[in-house]
């Protein structure tokens, strides 16, 4: 056996073991959703290719439904307004951050700092020069007891996040980044959050 | 073989191929949904496959180029995932950070081959290359990989 083998065997073999640690990593998403998601894929194309002049008039009608922030204000939402992005501060102090689409970040900064979360939000190769690393970015468990993650791709699709200001650091403030996937669509993003140095320049406070 | 058959014996598999190459849970599902998606769209076809598995990861992994592309610039987010799976075991925790650096094409290689166990020959057809090629790629990828693996002395040292 010679030195290409016994790499070969040597890259193989630990790739291997790293896959079958993973035993318990399983797939959440049922059936159902991705026989429903490729349909709902399915008709789209079957409108774009064979109809462009009426989907346009089809894109025109679903214009009406229109993604604009908000904060949490039942009953005043119309049937056909989806919010793009919704902060509710939870009766326990906890405020849940909900994301379907996001273009202003500095909107939504705004809006978590009105309700006393020092933040920092911006799209991921964007971030605010002035943030700082909270020391050691604190630790997993840290993070873990600030940031809850909540997640479906499927529609609604919508990103959400929930933020433990009571966990939070002392002089720690929240980074919340956002990542836009490829192929761009609806829901096709993903929300980071981690932890800096709370400053009047990085997170307001 | 029907698809609720395909998607349920292979849905795992390819989830833990694509968090491999991905390192992270929540984006891993999210391609391999989109992957199975599209698979599921083109089953007809898909169904005659000879590997529709490596299909749908290959298929993951390329709805994440551009993607993966923005991240390799990306330092400090990196720690601050919150979607690492719990409990995840750090084996072959450097090789796969190395792994992820890899050239697109090399990585594919890499995945088709090893974590997949295709031949030569069913990696070529999938990939759209010559077998020969295949082999340059693995070769280099494999030299690239092969130095973030500790060897017997390094280990011998650690302890």
């Amino acid at each position: 056996m010679n030195d290409n083998d016994n790499a070969l065997g040597a890259v193989r073999g630990t790739l291997t073991a790293a896959r079958d640690s993973l035993t318990e990593v399983r797939m959440k998403t049922p059936l159902n959703d991705i026989v429903r998601h490729g349909r709902a894929a399915r008709r789209r194309h079957k409108l774009t290719g064979l109809a462009g002049a009426a989907a346009v008039m089809i894109g025109a009608t679903l214009g009406l439904i229109t993604l604009m922030p908000s904060s949490h204000q039942p009953g005043r939402q119309a049937s056909a307004q989806l919010t793009a992005w919704t902060v509710v501060k939870q009766s326990d102090g906890n405020v849940r951050v909900t994301i379907r689409e996001l273009r202003n970040p500095a909107g939504l900064q705004t809006r978590l700092r009105a309700d006393g979360v020092p933040a920092s939000v911006t799209f991921i190769g964007d971030q605010n020069p002035a943030c700082r690393p909270y020391p050691g970015a604190g630790t997993k468990s840290q993070r873990r007891r600030l940031l809850e993650g909540v997640y479906t791709f499927f529609p609604p699709r919508y990103k959400a996040m929930v933020i433990h200001p009571s966990a939070l650091p002392a002089g720690a403030g929240v980074l919340i980044s956002v990542q836009h996937y490829q192929p761009p669509h609806p829901g096709s993003f993903g929300i980071t959050g981690g932890l800096v140095e709370a400053s009047q320049h990085c997170t307001g406070s | 073989m029907e698809f609720a058959e395909f998607y349920t014996s292979a849905r795992d598999d390819c989830l833990r191929v694509v968090l491999l190459n991905v390192g992270d849970r929540q984006l891993a599902e999210d391609l391999v949904a989109e992957a199975f998606s599209r698979a599921w769209r083109s089953w007809r076809k898909l169904r005659e496959h000879p590997a529709p598995q490596a299909w749908v990861v290959r298929t993951a992994l390329n709805a994440n180029v551009s993607w993966w592309r923005r991240r390799r610039r990306e330092v400090e987010l990196a720690d601050h995932d919150i979607a690492a799976p719990a409990g995840q075991d750090p084996v072959g925790e450097d090789l796969l950070a190395a792994l992820r650096r890899l050239p697109e094409r090399q990585r594919e290689v890499v995945t088709l081959r090893l974590l997949l166990d295709l031949d030569i020959e069913t990696t070529a057809r999938l990939l759209g290359i010559a077998p020969g090629t295949v082999g340059a790629h693995l070769h280099r990828a494999v030299a690239a990989l092969r130095a973030a693996i500790p060897s017997p002395k390094d280990q011998e040292t650690r302890t």
